[in-house]
């Protein structure tokens, strides 16, 4: 996947060694055009610094399984779209946020166990990027 | 369009003459957003200003052709023609913090972006390219040491596009030349396109010009003016086509095309279908259209 | 005015197909029964119950009012636009004045309150939380921006399956993601979307949108789907007497307005709620909505939550 070169700074994360190779390839291309890069391997970047100290003309480069993607685009409100590219590795499990109580379940499952309140939930298409899940809500099945 | 009186006139810049509109029955206009213009009527032109303030209305014309020389010689007690507002420019309201980069009598949409910013207690910063500095000492007032003023050779010294905080959105009015200046500077360091805003004082809807619709079935040709819709003239002929939006999105006042050469401005017909049909509530056409009717 | 009089009947044909129906609001519409559509709220005798009812589900879960930081300027001038309309519409039991500190008085629910604009704290609830307690309707509010329309705000008690805390922050053409194949294919949410884009500041449409819903239960959030579901997959099975009496037709009036001030899209919903033993007062509408729901396709029907019930009431309203 190619790089956004019209970047004046750059981020790099790969949550996972799948997500590394394409992240490897962003980071010598940035560096063959002299941009700076800060790079990441791991589930848990320190995003929060990163963004306080970044300047407009960044961009952030994701790499790794859905899930974490999208918890990672819902810290990252502050950036546009275009700021951001999304590399997806693995989209096997989801993160399922249950309408009624709110807690957010890891799952591969459609229907499942709220982990918070225990209910019998339907995995909806829909996803917030706000929140980084897709909507589970109550199934009689 | 509404009918508007001037209140009140001044001259807030050499060249510039500020309108006071008000309504003559009272009450305020109709509100609009930061960044908003309306369209006046100047004798036989048309031209758009942005709104300084929205209640009432204040525009800032500079004297500069036709259309701006009518409205400098208007008094008050004067009526003008107002088009209904309309945003174009708006403030991206998420925006971390607001870089306002005004050049000339450009501030006028930015001067009520920055009142609303304070207002909401939200980041803004502005800098000022002039030479007479029409609302300067009201912008100085406002935003203190936020407000940096500069002469065209020095704006790069005064405005860095490489040292804002992520969020940031830029908002560019002034002549085109300085407008491409930032912008082309903003793209360099690295801005995506979705946090540059630029006001090009643009007119709003076009009134178009006159052309003839042919009613092939009725044998009739009928005059469309300048200004008038197709609709309207289909509706004023006594031909009954039913509508419902009126502004070329829902479809119902779809009529069969048979030829000419229509200016399609509606957002319904997919492409394929536009040599075929066309929405008479928006569209127009440059001489004629032919329509089965 | 009573609950049939001032019924917005929704189906205007025997077929049902999903369009971008918007016309201009404010235009009064004469129905078989009577008349609605006059002004943009219009308060009725169900007035007292239903904003008492609003406020109870606010106060059980205060997430059916979201308020993301950017959308406080257009809270306000919600706030604002709809008391001077629910004043307009009421003169004799509502007023508001406005000035540095404004003062409205609403004697339909001896509320007077005072309060300073842009001041959440001057309002118990905030803007919309306030606003809650006012109005039958639900409020959503609509940023726009990167050429896109943005659920950001809004204070919803009476959603009909579908979560105001889930999908505050998202665009609108996400937000609409679920809806079926069909409504995509007919470009109707793209032409919606970009009609509610150009809508320029202070203009008002309406649209009129339709289900069915068992009991006069209004609170269909998703939220609490497992209090309403199994009600409404029970029916399927039940009486006519029982069928006439609790399925209701369910109305939803939304207005689509560009406020002015903030530039935000305002978007109402007052949901109006009619059993079919009281549709049945007017023949023509019970024949009408037994055509449309025989008609209705199989996508369609199961989108709007109507599968299970649908042969029981085609057979309630087209069987003498």
């Amino acid at each position: 996947m190619a790089v956004d070169e019209s970047g004046r700074t750059f981020g790099i994360v790969a949550v996972d060694a799948a997500a590394r190779p394409v992240a490897e390839a962003w980071g010598t291309r940035l560096r063959e055009l002299g941009r700076p890069v800060q790079t990441w391997f791991g589930p848990a970047p320190p995003l929060d610094a990163w963004l306080t100290a970044a300047r407009v003309g960044y961009r952030l480069l994701l790499a790794g399984p859905e899930a974490d993607l999208l918890a990672l685009r819902a810290r990252a409100g502050v950036l546009l779209d275009a700021e951001i590219t999304l590399y997806v590795t693995d989209s096997r499990e989801r993160v399922v946020r249950c309408a009624r109580c709110r807690t957010a379940t890891r799952t591969a499952a459609a229907v499942l166990d709220c982990a918070g309140c225990g209910l019998r939930m339907a995995v909806h298409d829909h996803v917030s990027t706000v929140h980084g899940a897709h909507l589970g809500s109550w199934s009689g099945a | 369009m509404t009918e508007l009186v001037v209140s009140r006139t001044a001259d807030p810049a050499p060249g510039i003459r500020e309108l006071t509109l008000a309504d003559p029955r009272g009450g305020p206009p109709p509100a609009a957003p930061p960044g908003a213009h309306v369209v006046l009527t100047c004798g036989d032109r048309r031209n758009a200003y942005s709104l300084v303030d929205t209640d009432p209305y204040v525009v800032a014309v500079r004297r500069q052709g036709a259309g701006s020389s009518w409205l400098h010689r208007l008094a008050p007690g004067d009526r003008v023609e107002v088009s209904g507002p309309r945003s174009t420019f708006a403030p991206v309201r998420t925006a971390r913090r607001h870089l306002l980069v005004a050049g000339g009598i450009g501030v006028t949409p930015l001067l009520s972006h920055a009142r609303e910013a304070v207002r909401w207690g939200q980041d803004v910063r502005m800098v000022y390219v002039h030479r007479r500095g029409a609302y300067a000492a009201e912008l100085r007032a406002l935003l203190g040491d936020r407000l940096r003023e500069a002469g065209r050779a020095d704006l790069e010294r005064a405005l860095d596009l490489t040292d804002q905080p992520l969020g940031t959105h830029l908002y560019v009015c002034g002549p085109p030349g300085l407008q491409d200046r930032v912008v082309d500077a903003a793209a360099r360091a690295g801005w995506p396109g979705a946090r540059i805003h630029r006001e090009r004082f643009t007119a709003a809807p076009e009134p178009g010009v006159a052309f003839t619709a042919r009613l092939r079935r009725t044998g009739r040709d009928l005059a469309v003016p300048e200004g008038t819709t197709l609709l309207g003239a289909l509706e004023a002929a006594g031909l009954a086509v039913p509508s419902q939006c009126r502004q070329g999105v829902c479809g119902e006042c779809r009529l069969p095309l048979l030829g000419g050469r229509p200016l399609h401005r509606d957002h319904y017909l997919a492409p394929e279908e536009r040599a075929a049909a066309i929405m008479p509530c928006v569209s127009r056409a440059e001489t004629l259209v032919e329509l089965d009717l | 005015m009573t609950r049939l009089s001032r019924f917005p009947f929704p189906l205007a044909a025997d077929t049902f197909t999903y369009t971008t129906n918007v016309e201009p609001a404010r235009v009064p519409v004469a129905t078989a029964a009577g008349e609605w559509g006059a002004g943009i709220v219009e308060p009725d005798d169900e007035y007292r119950t239903e904003v008492a009812e609003r406020a109870a589900v606010v106060a059980r879960d205060p997430s059916r009012v979201q308020l993301l930081p950017h959308m406080r300027p257009a809270a306000w001038d919600a706030l604002l636009t709809l008391l001077r309309e629910l004043a307009a519409q009421c003169p004799a039991h509502m007023a508001l004045v406005e000035g540095p500190q404004c003062l409205w008085r609403n004697d339909l629910l001896g509320v007077e309150q005072r309060f300073t604009v842009g001041d959440d704290e001057s309002l118990p609830g905030g803007p919309l939380g306030f606003l809650n307690g006012q109005l039958q309707e639900d409020v959503v509010l609509l940023d726009q921006r990167e050429d896109a329309l943005w659920v950001d705000a809004g204070a919803v008690a009476f959603a009909a399956d579908w979560s105001l805390a889930f999908v505050t922050g998202m665009r609108f053409a996400e937000v609409h993601r679920p809806v079926v194949a069909r409504v995509h294919q007919a470009g109707v949410l793209t032409r919606a979307e970009q009609f509610l884009l150009r809508l320029p500041p202070g203009a008002e449409y309406r649209r009129l949108n339709w289900t069915l819903s068992v009991d006069r239960r209004l609170d269909l959030s998703t939220e609490v789907r497992e209090e309403w579901e199994p009600q409404r997959a029970a029916l399927a099975a039940a009486a006519p007497a029982e069928l006439g009496r609790r399925v209701h037709l369910r109305v939803e009036l939304q207005h689509l307005i560009r406020l002015g001030a903030s530039g935000a899209v305002l978007f109402l919903i007052r949901t109006h709620l009619l059993s079919l033993d009281e549709l049945a007062a007017v023949p023509a509408w019970r024949r009408r909505v037994g055509r449309v729901l025989a008609a209705l396709p199989d996508d369609v029907a199961d989108y709007k939550g109507l599968s299970g019930v649908r042969p029981g009431v085609v057979r309630w309203c087209l069987e003498p």
